[in-house]
């Protein structure tokens, strides 16, 4: 059975320009926050780590110094640095990385951050622990992806949802569980603000190119969805249940966490 | 070309991360080899340059830890 990160890297690398392409992932509240929230400036280095369509790097690029953009896929790599040059974007180097073993020196950057891309790591506890390794002292590890609730059946269910319409899906956790992570790896969380983000399923689906028969069986884990898991993916159906209009949302963690400042 | 900016902070990632780090206070430097390599010296892990990215995967790198530099392909082959 193939592991987590050969499936990452044979779907991103097929689907690349569709992450380029893709709404949700250019912008969202959430990044917006990001960026206002942290007190970035021009000496920063940041670390995007598993940058995907290079989004997330692009919006911090202009108020930074030096961004590294990092991925796990190469054609990632090479999509997003075709968008940035498309917007005369230059101070991005891009170095393929895994998130669990990151090839930088102790201390390098100011910020790590990390968007819509941790559910597919095979060990966050490990991301986490390497994000603060990299940090400086007072440097901020910025997260932000789909959380599900704290209790087990919501949360199983849309695991199991979002892995059947993307088998590189790994787990996406609860807030609690980021705050542990981040402790654990002595990171201090300073904000954490949850979100719903709205989604409409059949774009959800063609990013991936999601064939028509899961695609009927993902309607039909929305269309029969037990009460208690409701609130966790909240869908919407319009006429047919095999294909009207259906729209879902996740829910979505901003975290910010610090790096103790050494006296 | 890798800046020397990026020189300065890219390591070779099994001995640099946590959970196989190696002894000393920097483990890990690298040196550019004829601007298409990064080789650790050290534990002989060598690491492609493709397209001007540094592919810094340890699976990548151990592919080469036999090979003699003089040996490396220049350019690397394509995955």
């Amino acid at each position: 059975m193939e592991d987590t990160r050969t499936l990452v890297q044979r779907q991103f690398g097929a689907h690349a320009e569709n992450y380029v392409t893709s709404a949700d992932h250019a912008q969202g509240e959430s990044l917006d926050e990001l960026v206002a929230r942290l007190p970035l400036g021009p000496s920063w280095r940041v670390l995007d780590v598993a940058t995907g369509g290079g989004h997330t790097a692009l919006a911090l690029a202009p108020h930074v110094g030096w961004v590294l953009a990092s991925d796990l896929t190469v054609p990632m790599l090479q999509a997003a640095r075709r968008l940035a040059a498309r917007r005369s974007i230059a101070n991005l180097a891009y170095p393929a990385a895994d998130a669990g073993v990151l090839p930088f020196a102790n201390g390098s950057f100011d910020l790590v951050t990390c968007r819509l891309a941790a559910h597919h790591f095979p060990d966050c506890a490990a991301f986490t622990l390497e994000a603060a390794r990299v940090l400086r002292p007072g440097g901020w590890l910025g997260l932000i992806d789909n959380v599900t609730p704290p209790e087990g059946r919501p949360a199983r269910f849309v695991n199991a949802f979002e892995k059947l319409r993307d088998p590189s899906h790994h787990w996406e956790y609860a807030a609690a569980d980021w705050e542990a992570f981040c402790r654990a790896a002595g990171l201090e969380p300073r904000v954490q603000v949850l979100y719903r983000k709205p989604l409409e399923f059949e774009p959800w689906c063609d990013r991936l190119s999601v064939p028509a028969a899961t695609r009927l069986q993902l309607r039909a884990l929305l269309h029969h969805i037990p009460a208690v898991c409701q609130p966790a993916l909240q869908p919407a159906l319009t006429g047919d249940p095999a294909a009207g209009r259906l729209t879902f949302s996740l829910g979505e963690l901003l975290l910010l966490a610090q790096k103790p400042t050494r006296a | 070309m890798i800046s020397q900016d990026l020189l300065e902070i890219l390591r070779c990632p099994y001995c640099v991360s946590h959970q196989t780090r190696q002894p000393g206070d920097d483990p890990g430097r690298l040196t550019v080899y004829r601007d298409c390599w990064l080789v650790d010296e050290t534990c002989g892990r060598k690491y492609p340059i493709r397209d001007d990215i540094p592919v810094m995967l340890i699976e990548e790198g151990e592919k080469w830890m036999q090979t003699k530099l003089e040996a490396l392909p220049v350019p690397p082959p394509a995955e």
